[in-house]
C-alpha cells in the first residue's frame, strides 16, 4: 500500500536526502539506517501510542528549510538572555542556527576539558565521539532518526576524569533567521569518572521568528561522576520545539535534569535514562507554564538495569487559556535490578475550563525487590486558601499568583544553583503577570 | 463603626441568618455568643466577603458606607479584619513573604507609601516579638507545621500589621490552652483603642474574662435573640443556651 505523505513528512525526506555534516563511515551507516526509518514511520501521530497526545504528523503543516548561521554580536546575546542570566560566571557555548560558533563561545575552558565543534569532530573522526547515535538502541523513534539525519552542527564535550569545572557551561542556542528556519542539532557529552559538570541550556530568538528545533543531547554520564543540566524553554508560539535526551549512568553517579518550559508552540522534551552502573541515581523534574494555544509534552523513560538505583522525577504543570500538558513517564526495573527506588509525581493546576492536562505514568517491574511508587493529580485553585489570602488584603490576582507560585515552588526548589533558581522564578513570576 | 442592618443570608437556599441588626461603634467590644449552628460563623464570613452566601435582604455598612459590593480584599483595605477560626496552611507561600505582600497591598489600596524590606521587617520582627512569634515561623511556609496556639498568634500578628479599624475574632479561643489564650488575649487587648472597634465570637465565657465586652449579644436561630453587658456571659456560662436553642430545649 502507498503510504499518504503530509506535505511536512515529503519536505523531511526531500531534506534528508543529503547529510549537512560530513562524518566516517560508522555515522554514514547509522544515518542510512536512520534514512530508511523515517521514510517507513513518517512522523509520529496518535497512532504511536509513546506519541498517542501528541500528534505530531498532524500539527506539523510543513517543514521549515534550514538557514546558513546569521550574524549575531557577543551584547546581541547577552541581551538576549537577560541580564540575569548574562550576569551569571559561566563558559558560554553559543549556537547560531544550530552550528557552534567559535568566536562567541569560551572554548578554551582548562586542562581536562576538551570541547569540538561536532561538524570538526566528525570530520576528524575523533575517537572519543563514536558513541555519537547509539549512547541507548532506539530503533522506532522518527525524530531521532530525523535528527542523526539532517544535524548541522552541535558540540562534543569530554570532561576528565575526577575534573570538577568550576563555572557552570551555557548552552546558548540562538536562531538569527528572519523568517521561519528549522534547526538539528545535537549534543555528545563524555563525563569522565567522578567528574563535576553543571551545564545550562537556553534557546532564544533573535528576530522573533518561528523555528522547528530537532535537538539531541547524548550524555554518558561516567562512574561517580556528577552532573546537572537545567534546560530553559520560552519559545515562539509558532514553534515546535523536539528536544531527545538520552543518557547513560555508570556506577554511583548523579545525574540531573531540570526543564522550565514557558508558553512556546509545540514542545517535547523527551528523556531516556538507563542505569547502566549499580547504584546511580537521578533526578529528572521540571515545571512547565503553559497559556495561549501551546502544548508541552514530557515524556520520559527511566530504565533500570543495575542494582540499587534510585530515579526521582517531580514535575508541576500549570495550564491556562487553551493550553495542554502530556506527562508520560514509563519506569522499567530489568529483571535483576533489585533494590531500585523509583519515585515519580506529575501534578497539574488548571487556571481554566479549557485547559487540559493528560497524564500516563506506567511501571514495568520485572524485580521483585523494588520501591516503585508514581502519582498524578489535577486541580484548581483552592478557594478556600483563595479566600484567606484576600482575607489578608492581597489582591485577588496577587493571591492567585502567590498560590501558583507554591504550586510550583516545590519544584523550582530542585534547581540547586542558586542564581538560576531565581532566575527561573522571576521567569515564572513574569508568565502569571502575564498570564 | 459597623452597622449590620436587618442582614438576610442563604447557603444553597438554605436560610442560616434571618435578620440580624447589630451596631457596634468605635472603639466597643462587642461579644458574640451562641449555640453551635446559630450563625455565628457565618455571619463572620459574610462581613469578611467570602462568595458562597446569598445575601438575600439587609446590608451591612462600615463607617456609612455599604461594604456588600466590596471585593474580600477592598474590605481588608477599608479597615475590616476577620481572625479565622481555623487558619488556613498554605504551604509553598513562604510567611515573611505573605506578610509583606499583604501589608503593602493594602498600603497601597489605602494610598500609604509601601514599605521598604528594611523597614518591613522591622515592623514585623517588632510585633512578632510583643507576641511570641518565633523568627523561625517567619520563615516557614504559611501556618505550616504550627500548634493551635502559633496558629493564632500569627493571626492576632496579622490583624495587628494590617491595622484594622474593625476586627472580628471568630472562636479565637478555640484549640487553645489556658497560657496561649492569655498570651493571644494580651495581643488583642494590646489593640484595643479609641477608634478600633471589635466583635468577638464565641461559644464559651472564658474568653471573655481575658477580654471584656462592652456588650455581649446571644445568638439563636440566625438572630440577635438578647443583648446585654458584660455580666450576660457569666448569666450564660450559668444557664447554658437551653432557653435559646430549640434542640436543648
Amino acid at each position: 500500500m502507498e503510504l499518504v505523505r503530509t506535505e511536512a513528512e515529503t519536505g523531511l525526506i526531500t531534506l534528508s536526502q543529503d547529510a549537512p555534516l560530513n562524518g566516517p563511515s560508522w555515522l554514514k551507516d547509522l544515518q542510512d539506517k536512520a534514512r530508511a526509518e523515517f521514510q517507513a514511520l513518517g512522523l509520529p501521530n496518535r497512532r504511536v501510542e509513546e506519541w498517542k497526545y501528541t500528534d505530531l504528523k498532524a500539527a506539523m503543516k510543513v517543514a521549515f528549510q534550514p538557514v546558513d548561521q546569521g550574524d549575531v554580536t557577543e551584547a546581541q546575546v547577552n541581551e538576549l538572555i537577560g541580564d540575569e542570566l548574562a550576569g551569571l560566571a559561566t563558559h558560554n557555548l553559543v549556537f547560531v542556527d544550530g552550528q557552534l560558533n567559535e568566536g562567541l563561545s569560551d572554548l578554551s575552558i582548562g586542562e581536562g576539558v576538551e570541547i569540538l565543534s561536532l561538524k570538526a569532530a566528525l570530520a576528524d573522526d575523533v575517537s572519543w565521539v563514536k558513541p555519537i547515535g547509539s549512547v541507548q538502541q532506539n530503533d522506532r523513534d522518527a525524530v531521532q532518526a530525523l535528527n542523526l539525519v539532517l544535524m548541522q552542527g552541535g558540540a562534543a564535550i569530554k570532561i576528565a576524569e575526577r575534573k570538577e569545572v568550576s563555572k557552570p557551561i551555557h548552552l546558548i542556542f540562538v536562531s538569527t533567521a528572519s523568517s521561519e528556519s528549522s534547526v538539528a542539532s545535537r549534543l555528545f557529552f563524555d563525563i569522565g569518572a567522578a567528574a563535576n559538570v553543571e551545564f545550562i541550556e537556553s534557546h532564544v530568538s533573535l528576530k522573533d521568528q518561528a523555528s522547528q528545533t530537532n535537538l539531541v543531547t547524548e550524555v554518558l554520564v561516567g562512574d561517580w561522576a556528577k552532573v546537572r543540566h537545567v534546560k530553559f524553554n520560552n519559545d515562539h508560539k509558532e514553534s515546535f520545539h523536539l528536544s531527545n535526551v538520552i543518557g547513560k549512568l555508570g556506577k554511583e553517579s548523579d545525574y540531573g535534569l531540570f526543564q522550565a518550559t514557558l508558553d512556546g508552540g509545540l514542545t517535547r522534551n523527551q528523556v531516556e535514562i538507563r542505569y547502566d552502573g549499580d547504584e546511580a541515581k537521578a533526578d529528572i523534574s521540571g515545571v512547565a507554564l503553559l497559556s495561549g494555544s501551546s502544548h508541552a509534552d514530557l515524556t520520559l523513560v527511566m530504565d533500570h538495569a543495575a542494582l540499587g538505583c534510585e530515579s526521582r522525577e517531580l514535575f508541576k504543570t500549570v495550564l491556562d487559556d487553551e493550553g495542554r500538558a502530556v506527562f508520560q513517564g514509563k519506569v522499567i526495573v530489568q529483571p535483576g535490578a533489585q533494590k531500585t527506588d523509583g519515585g515519580m509525581m506529575s501534578k497539574a493546576l488548571l487556571l481554566s475550563e479549557t485547559a487540559e492536562f493528560d497524564s500516563k505514568p506506567e511501571l514495568e517491574i520485572y524485580a521483585d525487590d523494588v520501591l516503585c511508587g508514581h502519582g498524578a493529580t489535577t486541580g484548581q485553585i483552592d478557594d478556600e486558601l483563595l479566600f484567606y489570602l484576600k482575607a489578608r488584603g492581597v489582591p485577588d490576582a496577587e493571591a492567585r499568583a502567590l498560590l501558583i507560585q507554591a504550586f510550583v515552588g516545590e519544584a523550582l526548589e530542585l534547581i540547586e544553583n542558586d542564581t538560576l533558581r531565581d532566575y527561573v522564578i522571576d521567569q515564572t513570576l513574569a508568565w502569571y503577570e502575564k498570564a | 463603626m459597623l452597622e449590620i442592618k436587618n442582614l438576610h443570608v442563604e447557603v444553597e437556599g438554605q436560610p442560616i441568618l434571618n435578620g440580624i441588626d447589630l451596631v457596634i461603634p468605635d472603639g466597643e467590644v462587642h461579644a458574640i455568643m451562641g449555640p453551635n449552628g446559630s450563625g455565628k460563623s457565618t455571619l463572620s464570613y459574610v462581613i469578611a466577603g467570602k462568595d458562597e452566601y446569598d445575601i438575600t435582604e439587609g446590608d451591612i455598612l462600615y463607617n456609612g458606607e455599604s461594604i456588600l459590593e466590596m471585593d474580600p480584599a477592598e474590605r481588608v483595605a477599608a479597615g475590616l479584619f476577620l481572625a479565622f477560626q481555623y487558619p488556613i496552611e498554605i504551604p509553598g507561600v513562604a510567611t515573611m513573604t505573605f506578610l509583606r505582600t499583604a501589608i503593602n497591598a493594602v498600603r497601597k489600596e489605602r494610598e500609604q507609601d509601601e514599605l521598604s524590606i528594611p523597614d518591613m521587617m522591622k515592623l514585623i520582627q517588632a510585633k512578632a516579638k510583643d507576641l511570641g512569634v518565633k523568627p523561625e515561623m517567619l520563615k516557614r511556609g504559611l501556618n505550616v507545621g504550627f500548634s493551635g496556639g502559633e496558629k493564632k498568634r500569627m493571626e492576632i500578628l496579622q490583624m495587628a500589621l494590617l491595622d484594622p479599624g474593625m476586627c472580628i475574632l471568630d472562636e479565637t479561643d478555640s484549640g487553645l490552652d489556658i497560657d496561649a489564650l492569655r498570651i493571644v488575649s494580651e495581643g488583642v487587648n494590646a489593640l484595643r483603642s479609641e477608634t478600633r472597634s471589635m466583635l468577638v465570637i464565641t461559644h464559651y465565657q472564658r474568653l471573655l474574662n481575658y477580654i471584656v465586652p462592652d456588650k455581649v449579644h446571644v445568638m439563636s436561630d440566625g438572630k440577635i435573640a438578647r443583648t446585654g453587658g458584660k455580666e450576660l456571659a457569666l448569666e450564660l456560662e450559668d444557664a447554658g443556651y437551653a432557653e435559646y436553642d430549640e434542640e436543648l430545649a
